[in-house]
């Protein structure tokens, strides 16, 4: 997956400069940046700078007023103070009607954005004056709820985020106190619509990604448990690399996509992240404690958990082959996980767990090897590198952390200098025989 | 969508605004203004709210009962609605006398959620609702000073047990 789709506006500068000094012609220059979803004739005239520093000056007069707010001034009356912010409020939506309807967008948005800053620092007002103290996250989700439908009219990416965000707020709150947040999944759809179907949103996508993973860990630990409330069990982890699968299959799909500039982008972002967390994933999963704590936790549903593995590796395989992306290999790495998923629900006996750390070490020395050669063969260069960092890190790391002993250690190095060394030397009769050179 | 539909559609998120806002607001003082009013024994301390601010955070007598003290025998669970009957006490407030997850027919009575977390069946943690009060850093502060030997919370209970915090004073 290559980043430069990540870096699509400073390519679209360089693209100006080459037609400027005559290295490519307008006419070409207007269809490479078409291929990226840029607008050749309007490169400079990108307000996302300037929208950005508005919203985020009115983000701090809304901070400012809560700040405020948290003062608690006794010497106000009640009722002017509570009068005071709910004028506030409707100020501040109107004059954003005022401007949307004179067609003035942005400032319309700006100001329906300070409105629901306002809007929340009323209901926290409210709470304050009359000393509630019921159930605080209804609070956030009510505020949540009132932005949500002014981000959909205005399909405004601010305001969208806020909504989103206020509700991920209201999500972990109302987890933290044992209970389920069963309409989350209003704020996700939402977020889809708004990336699929309203603009483009890079940061709303990920934010889309990442409530879906929590949303759908969350909603099992809540089954798993036997009273109201949570339980992260071993079937959670099994869940948690299944989705990585199957969003590394969808950013493959997505990255393919012929017809859709924003899907590519999607893409490339979406493969760029599960790629990260893999790697980080496997690090956590290096040590001896995770393991340990796998087995010793137990295995509530396990077919159940296997059986959603099993979907969601096979719709990360069937993606990977509809994008014709990676087949092999996405098919290699679910078969490994498959089979280490049944190994660690056969056994009971905490000993196995250094087995595990061990076999989790060569699959990350595995992976360091497969982004070097990916990134070498195809000219990738951040493979490359996440490649070399994988396996000097994982060196590092069993240097400072043995697995075992000395013994141990030195079995496990040996064995990675065998991989290091047998691929290089696969790598070097594969480059005769092509007649590579490089 | 066109612009007629969208000014609709913002003019009816700002009227929802609005009775979100109206809606907590009645549902603070509606106990004021229809409750009876009861004392209860309580103890301060002084936390901060990221959202609101400085607030002493209040522990009453009622806060802990005891899991045998339900006449069913069950223990609801997790974050349902218990009433807690009150009978006014010798020294001045009211003190606990029986706990129902069902509403008492006549009484006084005290609704709050029964907490999860608990460290065993004897020991249950109830809010009521009432546990912050919001005030200025100092005069948070200066309140924990002046109810360090406890005090007593002037609450209004609603006829649905619904509580409201009134004022907190130093005990006598």
């Amino acid at each position: 997956m290559r980043l430069i789709r990540l870096l699509k506006h400073d390519l679209g500068r360089e693209i100006s400069l080459w037609a400027e000094e005559g290295v490519i012609s307008t006419a070409q220059a207007e269809e490479i940046c078409s291929r990226y979803g840029l607008d050749y004739r309007n490169l400079g005239r990108r307000s996302f700078g300037y929208q950005m520093l508005v919203g985020l000056g009115y983000l701090f007069i809304g901070l400012a007023l809560i700040t405020l707010i948290g003062a608690n001034w006794d010497e106000i009356p009640r009722a002017v103070r509570m009068w005071g912010m709910i004028l506030l409020t409707l100020g501040a939506n109107l004059l954003g009607l005022i401007r949307f309807r004179r067609g003035q967008i942005s400032a319309a948005v700006n100001w329906l954005f300070l409105g629901a800053l306002f809007y929340g620092a009323s209901i926290m007002l409210i709470a304050q004056i009359y000393h509630i103290d019921e159930h605080y996250p209804d609070g956030i989700f009510w505020w949540a709820m009132g932005v949500l439908p002014v981000a959909i009219l205005m399909k405004s990416a601010l305001l969208m985020l806020l909504a989103v965000n206020l509700g991920f707020i209201w999500f972990f709150v109302e987890s933290f106190l044992d209970f389920y947040p069963v309409v989350f999944p209003i704020f996700l759809a939402a977020a889809a619509w708004y990336v699929c179907r309203a603009k483009q949103s890079n940061t709303l996508f990920l934010t889309l990604v990442a409530g879906v993973g929590l949303w759908t860990e969350y909603t099992l630990a809540w089954l798993l448990s036997d009273k109201p409330g949570f339980h992260v069990g071993g079937e959670n982890v099994a869940l948690g690399v299944g989705l990585f699968f199957a969003f590394d299959g969808l950013s493959k799909w997505l990255a393919g996509s012929k017809n859709s500039t924003s899907a590519a982008d999607y893409g490339a972002l979406l493969g760029l992240y599960v790629l990260r967390f893999t790697i980080i994933t496997l690090f956590i999963f290096s040590f001896h404690y995770p393991w340990t704590a796998i087995i010793s936790t137990g295995w509530k549903m396990p077919i159940p958990a296997f059986a959603i593995s099993f979907l969601l590796c096979a719709s990360a395989v069937w993606l990977a082959y509809k994008a014709e992306e990676s087949i092999v290999s996405t098919a290699v790495f679910a078969l490994l996980f498959l089979v280490g998923l049944l190994a660690i629900m056969q056994v009971e006996g905490k000993e196995y767990a250094r087995s595990f750390q061990f076999a989790d070490n060569i699959v990350l020395v595995g992976t360091g090897v497969w982004l070097i050669t990916r990134g070498v063969q195809s000219s990738i260069s951040h493979y490359f590198y996440l490649g070399v960092m994988t396996i000097l890190t994982t060196g590092l790391l069993r240097y400072i952390d043995f697995i075992g002993d000395y013994v141990g250690t030195a079995i496990l190095f040996a064995i990675l200098a065998a991989i290091l060394l047998g691929t290089a030397r696969y790598w070097k009769s594969r480059m005769a025989n092509t007649g590579t050179t490089s | 969508m066109n612009r007629k539909i969208i000014t609709a559609g913002i003019v009816l998120v700002v009227a929802f605004q609005m009775t979100v806002l109206f809606a907590e607001y009645l549902g603070a003082v509606y106990p004021l203004w229809t409750g009876k009013e009861i004392r209860l024994k309580t103890t301060p301390v002084d936390p901060r709210s990221l959202f609101m601010g400085n607030y002493a955070l209040l522990d009453y007598e009622i806060s802990t009962i005891n899991g045998k003290d339900f006449a069913s025998g069950k223990i609801p669970r997790a974050g349902e609605y218990v009433y807690v009957k009150l009978k006014p006490g010798q020294e001045g407030w009211y003190v606990f006398d029986g706990v129902d997850p069902e509403k008492p027919a006549s009484g006084t009575f005290i609704r709050g959620r029964l907490q999860s977390g608990h460290t065993s069946q004897d020991i249950q943690r109830v809010r009521y609702g009432i546990e912050a009060y919001f005030a200025s850093k100092e005069k948070a502060t200066a309140l924990e000073k002046d109810l360090r030997k406890g005090g007593i919370a002037v609450v209004m209970v609603a006829g649905n047990g619904k509580a409201a915090l009134k004022e907190v004073v130093a005990k006598q």
